[in-house]
């Protein structure tokens, strides 16, 4: 690059400005080298002057290596395009399969989802705890209803067993009363003398009787005493210590239960507290992988721009070549535009208003541009 | 409620892009990686509710595509979008000329494409 601008500066201070001027030696246009040409020492005549056609062949040869160059530039570019278009596919392809497995994470633990979801089994759940809650406290009642019958029923029973000790009594009252009456007929038959003679006897066999009623009315109420404890002993033994055994037994199952059913519930909170933060975190997540996916459209924006790039660089490889060539004729435009007109063009070659506007300022014009809204709807 | 939709584009990101987001909004997607390729898939019997096409293409653009679909029996009325990379507003007066639905400038988030598929497809 140094040489070539050596080169072009030394041709324009020995007069190559005529020569941009329109008013370049001649030379003949069969003789045009194909680029890279074969470069000539310049040498310099008995008055000091370059050999201006040894240094034109030099610079159209250097000129003809830009091509090249440029060439290398390009495929660099085009490679960039190709490289960044594979990963972006690859990027594509794994936010995709990323996207998927969330998906299948909401739908595990969608709250509103199928039989076979966690949410669902967690509902049957509860449903099936509250419902054994309910047995428990159907039967609890009634085994207390039943505890309360048995005692009432005992209570009866001792009522009945007591009536038949009022009966006893009754029993030796009548025998007390029956001998009195007999000591009075005894009294009244000694006061008869001979006459009373068989009355006594009569008398004696009554009193006779009254005591031996008294004593079976008091060897009853003996044995009935003894049927009250009896009944008493065994009936809250084999009946109430059992119903209050099997009564604490049972609320310490009922207890037990009921702890088991409180920290279920705890669980199943828990359970439902993980799953909507597993279900909002990965809405949350999902969103901005939707995002990404439009965004990964930056790449195509990104080859088109380079496109663009390399379409220039091959403009002026061109150009540049074809202006080595002319340099050696008497023909400086021949072929090729003015490079200001290639740039005119470049700029009517952009298709989006950030190409245009970036290249306005570059050459320090209003960056005019009629962009317009992003989604119009006609 | 779920649509067909035809995607146009010479870009394979912007084909797997597009999909990704309108399958996920559960749209059913057909692809062609040409207009020629499209046109090709509306005659075979590809009736989509919504063709959406990229702008420059290989031989035939996206605007001249427009104009052959609109020539097609049965796609007068199918909804159009263009969506590209060019933003002179001369090209989209074409792309109106020509019976396009509308334009939309790359790169095109899910949120927003989605919300234009509902505006200019019945019941999407």
């Amino acid at each position: 690059m140094n040489a070539l601008m050596l080169i072009l500066t030394s041709l324009m201070a020995g007069g190559a400005i005529g020569l941009l001027g329109g008013r370049f030696l001649a030379r003949p246009a069969a003789v045009l080298p194909a680029a890279p040409v074969a470069v000539a020492e310049p040498s310099v005549d008995s008055l000091g002057n370059d050999d201006f056609h040894a240094k034109a062949d030099l610079v159209a040869s250097e000129l003809g290596h830009y091509q090249s160059f440029l060439g290398i530039l390009r495929d660099q570019i085009a490679n960039v395009g190709v490289e960044t278009e594979g990963a972006a596919l690859d990027i594509l392809v794994r936010l995709a399969e990323i996207d998927r497995r969330i998906q299948a994470i909401i739908a595990f633990v969608e709250p509103s989802g199928t039989d076979d979801d966690v949410g669902d089994l967690m509902r049957r759940s509860e449903a099936r705890m509250a419902e054994s809650r309910r047995l428990l406290d159907d039967f609890r009642s009634s085994r207390d209803s039943t505890a309360c019958e048995t005692r009432k029923s005992l209570d009866e029973i001792l009522g009945m067993v007591a009536g038949l000790n009022r009966i006893v009594i009754q029993v030796r009252t009548v025998a007390r009363q029956t001998s009195m009456l007999s000591i009075n007929a005894a009294i009244e038959a000694a006061q008869a003398g001979e006459n009373g003679k068989g009355f006594r006897v009569v008398a004696g066999e009554v009193k006779q009787l009254s005591r031996v009623s008294d004593q079976a009315a008091r060897d009853i109420g003996d044995g009935i005493s003894r049927l009250q404890s009896a009944i008493r002993t065994s009936m809250e033994t084999l009946v109430l210590d059992r119903l209050e055994a099997e009564k604490k037994g049972f609320d310490q199952l009922v207890g037990s239960i009921g702890d088991l059913t409180e920290n279920f519930d705890r669980l199943i909170g828990h359970q439902r507290d993980v799953m909507g933060k597993v279900h909002s975190e990965s809405e949350m997540i999902a969103a901005p992988i939707m995002q990404l996916i439009g965004s990964i459209q930056f790449q195509d924006v990104t080859r088109q721009q380079l496109q663009h790039v390399s379409q220039s660089m091959d403009m002026i490889g061109r150009h540049s070549h074809q202006l080595g060539l002319n340099l050696q004729t008497d023909r400086l435009d021949q072929g090729i535009l003015g490079i200001e007109a290639e740039i005119a063009a470049s700029l009517a070659g952009y298709v989006m208003s950030q190409q245009r506007n970036i290249h306005n300022q570059s050459i320090g014009a209003d960056a005019a541009e009629d962009k317009g809204p992003l989604v119009e709807l006609f | 409620m779920a649509k067909t939709i035809l995607i146009v584009d010479d870009s394979p990101t912007i084909l797997l892009s597009m999909s990704g987001i309108l399958e996920r909004a559960g749209h059913s997607v057909v692809q062609a990686s040409s207009a020629e390729e499209a046109v090709a898939k509306l005659k075979s019997g590809v009736r989509p509710d919504l063709v959406i096409t990229d702008f420059h293409m290989g031989a035939m653009n996206g605007i001249e595509l427009v104009r052959e679909v609109r020539k097609m029996a049965g796609f007068q009325f199918v909804p159009i979008l263009l969506v590209t990379t060019e933003s002179q507003q001369e090209k989209r007066s074409d792309a109106k000329a020509a019976g396009a639905t509308g334009w939309l400038v790359k790169p095109v988030q899910s949120d927003a494409l989605l919300q234009v598929i509902k505006q200019v497809v019945p019941g999407a």
